[in-house]
């Protein structure tokens, strides 16, 4: 069902508050209020809410206080900051904390939207991920990896050893081998484990946006600066950058990366204040980054820099010992979430998926159990539905379907399904994944096409490296 | 002396002049108990009181245009620590009380006459 986004505004002061209020009505959010800290962290218990838009400084608990308690709870709902005009070391105090964006009050009409916006998106991102992410890193305790092969039993152990020390790390692996939990294994288990872990994706935006991003950028930088930006590297401070797709990053963006690794410190775009940072950089890539230095697009003293530890997480082809537990967590994990009644596995089913060469790893098997679970209608898991779900991932004979014996009502159904998501993916793969040009371009809202997505466990990220 | 200005307010509304009345109204309502409350936090040398009552009647009089006694009450917001000098405060919070009588008049006067059209 569609539902309109409900925020939560909490000011003490009932002008602004009703001024916030009045906007945010006006672009179709449903708004709830409150005065202070603490009968809003009641109403995020209670009541459903997609993002909070908070004052700094409140009477009972302030805002940094709520951020503090959401983190405890844990509440998961994205937190935007209202400061003063020219606070930026509150802002920078509020983000490390978790907050996901900043605004200076008086509150921008239209910066509200746009950075409200942003928000929601990323937090339908992050709900897209975090699945994946909480199966295997748990909230990134390693030891709750679920392996059996002994491959995976020496990452865990190197991840182990890491965790005491502040070296720079480097994990290669193919796309779904699962290297941002490793990442947040080794953030977790460090002496910065209270300190901020944050991410960023280096292959998802522009060369300008990408410095933008990382180093933060001064109020008209550059046409659509609307305000001080603060990058990922100040949001990081005390803790953990991890940088994804590292093998990605543009040059101009590889020689101010290198000079943070060796100077820690970096000027934001558009300044020339130089700010000292403390941050322990964790990189991944699934290209083989040593050949992208021998083919000249990544700097060999970059490499050098970030290859101080490598880790190589092997695919799942690889280990396959680890596949039936996983898969077995994963049927689990669906099985809650869809509120189904399947509590068997069918006697080969599971050598069913033993069989395929799993291209898309961890993340592959994850959407592939989830289509079983949605498709399957008895208490068993059977061998007929993982079939027919493993076929859909491949090329294949339209009429296969057929031969299933089911009824014509299921085969139909099940024919739409293969249309809508042959459908979706081949407009993600020409978009790069950008769910809102592909939505666009399909003649679909973004909700609907994001819940078909959903549907059939497509995640954009497999189409953001269509050339890899 | 600064005046109201009302063109944020008409902006955010795009014509919707119930919406500019009802804020102008919470605005005569609420902040006389504002400013009520910054003068007893000082009287009582509750200085994070203080603060947070002047933080709160700060974000109400930006909306309306009021720069000049936004930057009194930020002097005052970051002024109410320890060891605060009382007198000065109370000097600023004269200062913050004379053009807020002239806005709230000023206010009133706009709703008593309410046409407002937008302003460039």
């Amino acid at each position: 069902m569609h539902t309109r986004p409900r925020i939560l505004v909490i000011e003490d002061d009932f002008v602004s508050q009703q001024i916030i209020a009045q906007c945010l009505e006006k672009h179709g959010f449903r708004v709830s209020c409150a005065t202070d800290g603490e009968s809003g962290l009641a109403q995020l218990s209670h009541d459903s809410i997609d993002a909070v838009i908070t004052d700094y400084m409140m009477p009972r608990l302030d805002g940094i206080g709520l951020l503090k308690k959401m983190k405890e709870k844990p509440i998961a709902v994205p937190l935007i900051m209202m400061t003063a005009h020219g606070s930026i070391p509150n802002a920078v105090h509020a983000i490390q904390l978790g907050a996901a964006d900043y605004l200076t009050k008086p509150v921008n009409p239209d910066e509200l939207i746009v950075i409200l916006q942003q928000v929601l998106q990323e937090r339908e991102w992050r709900s897209e991920i975090e699945p994946w992410r909480d199966e295997a890193g748990g909230e990134a305790h390693f030891s709750n990896i679920i392996y059996k092969s002994r491959a995976m039993q020496q990452v865990c152990q190197l991840v182990a050893d890491l965790a005491a020390m502040d070296s720079t790390v480097l994990i290669q692996g193919e796309t779904g081998t699962g290297k941002e939990m490793i990442a947040k294994a080794i953030h977790s288990h460090s002496r910065r484990k209270d300190g901020p872990l944050i991410g960023f994706n280096c292959a998802a935006l522009s060369e300008n946006l990408i410095e933008s991003e990382l180093f933060g950028h001064e109020k008209g930088a550059f046409t659509g600066a609307i305000k001080t930006r603060i990058g990922r590297f100040e949001q990081a401070d005390g803790g953990t950058l991890f940088l994804d797709e590292v093998g990605d990053m543009p040059p101009a963006t590889q020689a101010k990366l290198l000079r943070v690794l060796q100077e820690k410190e970096f000027e934001r775009v558009g300044s020339n204040a130089t700010i000292k940072v403390d941050v322990r950089i964790i990189t991944a890539t699934n290209k083989d980054l040593h050949q992208v230095v021998r083919d000249e697009k990544f700097r060999e003293d970059l490499f050098y820099r970030l290859n101080v530890v490598l880790i190589q997480v092997p695919p799942l082809r690889e280990r396959l010992e680890d596949l039936p537990p996983l898969a077995l967590y994963f049927l689990q994990e669906y099985v809650n979430r869809c509120n189904k009644e399947i509590n068997d596995v069918e006697d080969g089913a599971i050598q069913l998926f033993l069989a395929q060469p799993w291209p898309g790893n961890v993340r592959e098997l994850q959407n592939v159990i989830e289509r079983c679970v949605v498709l399957e209608k008895e208490h068993v898991l059977r061998k007929r539905t993982v079939a027919s779900c493993l076929q859909l991932g491949f090329p294949q004979n339209k009429t296969a379907v057929f031969q299933l014996g089911n009824s014509y009502h299921e085969v139909k159904d099940e024919l739409l399904d293969r249309f809508d998501r042959d459908y979706i993916i081949t407009f993600l793969k020409k978009y790069d994944g950008n769910i809102t040009k592909a939505a666009k371009a399909a003649g679909l809202g973004y909700r609907n096409f994001y819940e078909k997505m959903k549907k059939h466990g497509i995640n954009k990220w497999e189409f953001k490296h269509k050339s890899v | 002396m600064e005046h109201v200005d009302l063109s944020y307010l008409i902006k955010l509304a795009e014509g919707n002049k119930q919406f500019v009345n009802e804020v102008i109204n919470s605005f005569i309502e609420l902040t006389p108990r504002y400013v009520q409350e910054v003068r007893h936090q000082c009287e009582a040398k509750n200085w994070p009181g203080l603060q947070a009552s002047a933080h709160r009647f700060k974000s109400a009089v930006k909306y309306f245009g009021l720069n000049e006694t936004a930057q009194i009450i930020e002097t005052i917001e970051a002024n109410a620590t320890e060891p605060a000098d009382r007198q000065n405060l109370l000097e600023l919070i004269a200062s913050m009380n004379a053009n807020y009588e002239v806005a709230l008049n000023e206010l009133k006067n706009i709703l008593n006459n309410f046409d407002l059209q937008p302003q460039h």
